[in-house]
């Protein structure tokens, strides 16, 4: 390998890593950056950006003054590929990520991912957990849940009672506390934090009951960014207590070819540390004008939680009586506050 | 003869990028001035680019401080020290490389740049495929991420370390018996003399390590690149109920998580959340194999390892972890 080649390597390296600081640099400061990585992952990119501009600094110096002259015996051994055809492929690869960072336009997940991963209602993980956690809790609840059984029928699920003795221990819990509960939706208002924690008390500690206390405070919950996967787990476990409370929230419409017309799903993609690790959850929405609504686009939804019974166990609706369009947020992912007891 | 199959793949590849050059041009619609770009771009092309800058964007950081840790074990660790530390009966010195994690807690795309140095630096090979195997899974920020993930069976973490703790001990041991010749590839031998060279020659310069970097971030970023462009392309036109419908059986669920695991290329720390997702379509020893086998290998790990050992090498691996990983978990009591 001559000198002038191995200079030719040395600027094309030079001129990739240069590429690869202006990318890292320009994601950072269009604040496109949450595109790709989690919030969690930043700081690993700032030291990156500085580490990259190192390296192209030293390649750019090993361009100009060719490479080092040591006395050594492994001219072959430097890591340039050696035919003009492997050159190409390999650079090329590297070109590749460039030009798609750089010519490609911005797209957030949509649609045609979420159908690729399958959604995650409001009602589907939750359970298992509630299940598992009844199990755990099964001495403390046992009275409980035999008053459940005693008062069988007073709420939609408590009849059906499937395999375990109380499907969420919130229930039990609940009804031994105030066994006309369900019904006393309106006057959840007067109710005192005290009680409000009393009604949410289950076995699935503290963050759930005090994230159910805060929402349910709300006249119209405010399923926002940063609730809304912590949010939506919670309302989940609690699905026969929000029933009837007004929600707002936003997301991408999603659609599966099941569902009716009215019907679209408001979803939103978490991401935990790479945009390739996203999963999507969503709350399943009943509007008049569903159809409106185009798949993929931003919506504004609000209306009343409604609780239905699927397979068995109840799952909340959202009768939406307000649809608005609106413009995808800044940061169109969704993440779990790390420190909570649940993921994914 | 291998030498042939590489300089063949290496002509498919490109005719491969060629390829997509081509469709990817012709396939663009409408017209624009370089300024304005008003292609319209297939949203299916967006969402690849998507998967794999963000891919991409993730590795980079860990790549490097691999790079950068394998040049400090290079400047500051010396091969007596190496050996010293290293158990002198074999079978000592398996769990020693397993539990090695719990030291360098780094996930699998900087571990590779490392097990070399430290083969390099006099740690038997078999302790290193060890450490390569088991590092990922067994280490503390794995294990707690993996807690987080399964909040519903904490549990899974530790079953996650163990089995993953047996199997890189099982392969090291096989490693310990029937590899004999060095599986380094070709000329990386002469590669870590001349490296060796020029640190002894510029010790403690500066410079050195960064010239080094940079020659590495090129060696593995080539294979890291392809591997996750690969997973990106997969993960956009491969639809997860089709996975599902395949996984019926036991060993056919247990054989599509691995798949997933081995094509998503996920990072360790990430994967357990991508797993509990499935846990209502699986059984959790078929996420359990999903957990054990990605980390140890993937896509984009498995080309990073061909950048360090021989082909025949890794293609033994990787059959020899496949068919362990699902004998493991298929058994594995949970």
């Amino acid at each position: 390998m001559n000198q002038a080649s191995l200079k030719r390597h040395y600027w094309v390296r030079s001129l990739i890593l240069s590429g690869f600081t202006l990318l890292l640099a320009k994601l950072i400061v269009t604040e496109r950056l949450s595109h790709y990585l989690a919030p969690r992952l930043h700081m690993f990119s700032y030291v990156t950006l500085g580490i990259l501009i190192l390296l192209t600094l030293v390649s750019i110096r090993q361009a100009i003054v060719g490479p080092p002259r040591y006395e050594c015996d492994c001219e072959d051994a430097h890591q340039v590929p050696r035919s003009l055809w492997r050159s190409l492929i390999v650079y090329g690869l590297f070109v590749l990520p460039l030009a798609m960072g750089f010519l490609m336009p911005e797209q957030i997940l949509g649609s045609d991912v979420a159908e690729k991963r399958g959604v995650t209602l409001l009602g589907n993980d939750v359970r298992k957990l509630g299940a598992v956690a009844g199990a755990a809790n099964a001495s403390a609840q046992g009275a409980a849940s035999e008053s459940l059984s005693q008062s069988g029928g007073a709420g939609g699920t408590a009849g059906t009672a499937t395999s375990q003795p109380s499907g969420k221990p919130g229930d039990g819990a609940r009804l031994a506390a105030s066994p006309a509960q369900t019904q006393a939706q309106t006057r959840s208002a007067a109710l005192s934090d005290e009680q409000l924690r009393q009604k949410f008390a289950s076995g699935l500690g503290d963050f759930y009951t005090d994230m159910a206390v805060s929402l349910y405070k709300q006249p119209v919950i405010q399923l926002d960014d940063k609730v809304f996967l912590d949010g939506l787990t919670t309302m989940e476990l609690y699905a026969k207590e929000f029933a009837g409370k007004e929600l707002e929230t936003l997301g991408f419409v999603y659609r599966q070819p099941d569902f009716t017309p009215q019907q679209f799903v408001v979803a939103r993609f978490s991401v935990t540390c790479c945009t390739a690790d996203a999963n999507v959850f969503g709350v399943l929405v009943e509007n008049g004008q569903g159809s409106k609504w185009p798949t993929d686009s931003w919506v504004k939804v609000r209306g009343k939680l409604e609780a239905r019974m699927v397979d068995g166990y109840e799952m909340l609706v959202l009768k939406a009586s307000k649809v608005e369009p609106v413009k995808p947020p800044k940061d169109p992912y969704v993440y779990y506050n790390y420190d909570t007891p649940i993921g994914g | 003869m291998l030498a042939k199959i590489r300089s063949f793949a290496w002509e498919v590849v490109g005719a491969l990028i060629i390829g997509l050059v081509a469709v990817w041009l012709t396939a663009t619609k409408g017209s624009g001035r370089l300024s304005g770009w008003q292609i319209e771009w297939s949203p299916r092309w967006l969402d690849i680019k998507t998967f794999f800058l963000s891919i991409m964007l993730e590795a980079i950081p860990f790549v490097l401080l691999g790079v950068f840790f394998s040049a400090f074990i290079q400047t500051f660790v010396t091969e007596e020290q190496v050996r010293r530390w290293t158990p002198k009966h074999p079978l000592a010195a398996l769990p020693f490389g397993a539990l090695l994690g719990f030291l360098f807690p780094v996930c699998e795309c900087a571990i590779i740049p490392v097990v070399r140095r430290l083969i390099q630096k006099g740690m038997p090979l078999h302790v290193g495929i060890v450490f390569l195997l088991a590092g990922p899974v067994v280490n503390p920020v794995v294990m707690s991420s993996t807690y987080i993930a399964f909040a519903r069976q904490p549990d899974l973490a530790f079953h996650r370390a163990a089995a993953a703790f047996v199997v890189a001990i099982v392969i090291g041991a096989l490693v310990l018996l029937f590899v004999r010749k060095n599986p380094l590839r070709w000329g990386m031998e002469a590669q870590i003399r001349h490296e060796a060279a020029h640190q002894e020659a510029v010790r403690g310069k500066l410079s050195a390590t960064f010239s080094h970097a940079i020659d590495e971030f090129f060696d593995m970023g080539k294979y890291l690149l392809f591997g996750a462009l690969i997973s990106a392309v997969l993960q956009v036109y491969i639809s997860r109920e089709v996975m599902v419908e395949i996984g019926q059986t036991p060993v056919a669920s247990h054989l599509v998580m691995m798949g997933m695991a081995y094509l998503f290329s996920l990072c360790s720390e990430a994967d357990a959340f991508i797993a509990s997702s499935f846990s209502n379509t699986f059984h959790s020893s078929a996420l359990l194999a999903f957990l054990v086998f990605g980390p140890m290998l993937d896509v984009k790990t498995t080309l990073m390892l061909c950048s360090t050992f021989r082909f025949g090498f890794v293609a033994r691996l990787v059959g020899a972890v496949t068919v362990l990983v699902l004998a493991v978990t298929l058994l594995w009591p949970l």
